[in-house]
């Protein structure tokens, strides 16, 4: 579009129906903040992008993936050895899988030290963690769809957690699993979930949570509040920031490229629900320090189950987690907020420490 | 064989009635007063009780009487040991067969234990080199308690049990490795050390694989026979069939039957059968040159190499294809189409070991040729992913410049953005 007089003409039809001007003159104002830990701003931008990996190659993949017991395993040996690129896709959707559920923990994690939660941003929070646990979800469903041994155990390790959830875990389990154990009903559920409720789910939270960061605005360090506006410096959202985003997402793109080659994600042998469970399952990294932490608790704590009382710890803590926003407020900030951060680090280094424990220990 | 010497009848009686005096219980407490006052005696007076514990008859309404006769209730001995209650004492050799048919012979009866369980055991027993030597008086040969024990008789599937699989051949060796106790016999007593070192044996005892074939499952067990040069092919046919049927077909069959050569065995011994290997066909000493010579007109040597021959080349030609494979596993490329076309040349490779036995050269050549074209199948496989391999990494190595130059250039775009903004 070279002439000015044509693109002001297409500019002008698309701005009378879509009223573009409203949008340009908010695009031309937004700005981010840029001190000297900006870098954290690209942690969402980042999960974004490999979501939008995650839904070109999950297309691809369906295209020639059959969900059922019988022609799962096939259909992904097909892919992976007939079908032109097909290993690419697979290898590309796994890693970027994992790239971006890892991205999605450094992103909360980043945004819980920077206290970016706070008012106004507690359901711009909110909606991160339904993402996240979203994520998780596409993670776990996804995992069982090869129909390979390893998925297949690795979920009937991973779904007796549901069940020994209190009251709720029978019937939980059995609708999760669509049978009393893991079947081809399981499967056929699984696939359900991973291409149909968890993507439409996904799409309804993360237009929110843009919408919210879009309305709000980036947040800006706690070391800003008592800074004259002279001191603070901005950089342009549109074209400075989305420009470096689109630099740094070639760069993922360019990683996940050379992980699918030189990293590829086997196939494994295909399930036998008759079999006896191989040594050493274990669910995907990052249920790793659940895994883990169940395993460490002994078989009764104060006359609860041990599994159950783990799982009742993990809920509570979520539960305290997802509220952080309204725990840590704008009213209560210094000292409380110092327990904040020293309760962030502990869990991080629990989280870290348990799945490095959960990966090398039997 | 062991023998069991009991210590004479009135020196037990005498003891028992010591003891029994001194440790007499009401009646009514006592279960058995067998397990009881022979409990209080020592060594093989007491060994009986030890093992009866574990003994599959240890159960309400059989115990010591089931087969000694007396009265197990009786605190008396002299009456609970009376032949005026059935009491036989130790029965001897000659009669053992019998007195366990009494219930092992009666389907009846022995449904109400176990219906699964054969009663035809003392009917094949009679049959056996074992039962006819038995019934003509000769108390040296196996009975029962021989190979099951006396007291101790545990299922024949409990690992502990003297005829579980893996025990069966000491149990045998226990008079067939005994030259002096065989000696009146005449055979020969190497048959299971033979079998220990032989490829049954060591699939059986050190493998633990137990499909292997024991004593029992070529010779029988209660109708234990050596199998002769007619029935030998039959025996070994029991499990390797296709070999079974392509020998029969062979011109070998008639040749061996004028000869009484026995059909398996000439080439492959008995006892100690070598795992089967192409040196049998083309080694220094070929077996085929038992009875075959080069130039005697029947070219069977030159078959024998053939075969060997191609059967060597096959298999090596997978061993050398399922490297290349590995190869490409090894780089992380999807080698399983490859594997799948080796599993089917092995089985090629497999079959032509057994068209050995038709002794025609061309069906070992046919069996082979279709199995070299499952070879050269997975070799283009495996240089088709290598190819690929080199494709990918050339592929990535281009993607990742791409990115990395337009990423680069995104950020001088930006630079200068940036710098045009500050003036």
């Amino acid at each position: 579009m070279n002439d000015a007089g044509s693109r002001s003409k297409l500019y002008r039809f698309f701005d009378e129906r879509l009223k573009l001007e409203s949008l340009r003159e908010f695009a031309a104002h937004k700005v981010v903040p840029s001190h000297r830990h900006s870098a954290v701003y690209y942690t969402g931008g980042i999960t974004l992008f490999l979501f939008i990996i995650q839904v070109c190659s999950g297309i691809l993949l369906l295209m020639y993936y059959k969900g059922s017991a019988e022609t799962a395993f096939e259909s992904v040996r097909y892919i992976m050895s007939e079908v032109q690129f097909g290993w690419l896709m697979r290898d590309i959707h796994s890693w970027s899988a994992n790239l971006m559920i890892l991205f999605a923990f450094l992103h909360m994690f980043s945004v819980y030290f920077t206290k970016a939660y706070r008012f106004p941003r507690e359901l711009t929070w909110l909606s991160g963690i339904i993402l996240l646990v979203l994520s998780m979800g596409f993670g776990f469903s996804g995992y069982l769809l090869p129909w390979n041994e390893l998925a297949f155990f690795a979920t009937k390790v991973g779904t007796d957690m549901v069940g020994a959830v209190p009251l709720i875990g029978e019937p939980l389990l059995k609708l999760l699993r669509g049978s009393e154990d893991v079947t081809g009903a399981t499967l056929s559920r699984f696939f359900g979930i991973h291409v149909a409720i968890l993507p439409g789910l996904f799409m309804i939270f993360i237009s929110i949570h843009l919408i919210l960061v879009q309305r709000l605005g980036i947040s800006e360090p706690e070391s800003w509040r008592n800074l004259p506006p002279e001191r603070k410096k901005y950089t342009p959202f549109f074209p400075n920031f989305i420009l470096k985003d689109l630099a740094v997402w070639l760069v993922i793109l360019a990683g996940v490229a050379a992980l699918s080659v030189f990293f590829p994600w086997e196939l494994g042998t295909k399930a036998d629900p008759f079999a006896p469970a191989p040594q050493g399952i274990k669910p995907e990294w990052y249920f790793l320090f659940m895994y883990q932490t169940l395993k460490f608790i002994p078989s009764h704590v104060v006359g609860i189950e041990g599994e159950v009382f783990g799982i009742m710890a993990f809920a509570v803590g979520a539960i305290l987690w997802t509220f952080v926003p309204f725990l840590d407020n704008d009213r209560n900030r210094d000292r409380v907020s110092r327990f904040f951060n020293f309760a962030g680090i502990v869990i991080v280094i629990y989280i870290l420490v348990f799945t490095v424990l959960g990966h090398y220990l039997e | 064989m062991q023998a069991y010497k009991y210590t004479h009848p009135l020196l037990i009686s005498i003891i028992l009635v010591l003891v029994g005096n001194s440790t007499r219980l009401p009646a009514q407490e006592i279960q058995s007063t067998c397990i009881e006052c022979h409990g209080l005696l020592e060594d093989e007076m007491k060994a009986p009780v030890d093992s009866f514990a574990n003994d599959v008859h240890n159960r309400p309404g059989l115990g010591c009487v089931g087969c000694h006769g007396g009265d197990n209730t009786s605190d008396d001995m002299l009456e609970s040991m009376s032949e005026a209650k059935g009491f036989i004492g130790t029965p001897g050799a000659l009669a053992i067969p019998e007195l366990c048919s009494k219930c092992h012979a009666d389907p009846s009866y022995m449904k109400t234990f176990n219906p699964g369980l054969p009663t035809d055991q003392y009917s094949k027993y009679l049959t056996s080199v074992h039962g006819q030597k038995n019934e003509e008086g000769d108390t040296m040969v196996a009975h029962c308690s021989s190979c099951h024990s006396a007291h101790g008789i545990r299922p024949a599937r409990n690992p502990l049990s003297s005829v579980y699989d893996k025990n069966i051949s000491a149990t045998c060796a226990s008079c067939h490795n005994d030259s002096s106790y065989m000696a009146p016999y005449d055979i020969p007593t190497d048959q299971v050390e033979d079998y220990r070192k032989s490829v049954h044996g060591a699939a059986l005892l050190e493998d633990d694989d137990l499909g292997a074939p024991a004593c029992n499952d070529c010779h029988g067990n209660h109708g234990a026979i050596p199998p002769d040069a007619e029935s030998i092919d039959k025996v070994c046919g029991l499990c390797h069939n296709n070999n079974m049927v392509d020998f029969e077909k062979s011109t070998h069959a008639d040749y061996f039957s004028v000869l009484e050569s026995p059909a398996c065995e000439t080439c492959h011994s008995n006892h100690l059968i070598e795992a089967p290997g192409t040196e049998m066909l083309s080694g220094e000493e070929p077996v085929c040159g038992q009875c075959h010579f080069e130039d005697d007109g029947t070219g069977a040597l030159e078959a024998a190499k053939l075969m060997a021959s191609r059967i060597d080349s096959l298999e090596n030609a997978i061993a050398e294809a399922e490297g290349r494979l590995e190869e490409a596993d090894q780089k992380g490329l999807f080698v399983n189409n490859g594997l799948f076309v080796l599993k089917d040349a092995r089985q090629r490779a497999f079959k032509a070991r057994t068209a050995v036995h038709t002794f025609q050269a061309d069906s070992v050549v046919n069996m082979t040729a279709a199995g070299f074209e499952q070879v050269a199948e997975a070799r283009n496989i495996a240089r088709e992913l290598l190819d690929n391999y080199v494709f990918r990494r050339k592929g990535l190595a281009i993607s990742v410049v791409v990115l990395l130059i337009l990423a680069v250039a995104i950020w001088v775009k930006v630079k200068r953005i940036e710098s045009r903004q500050k003036h």
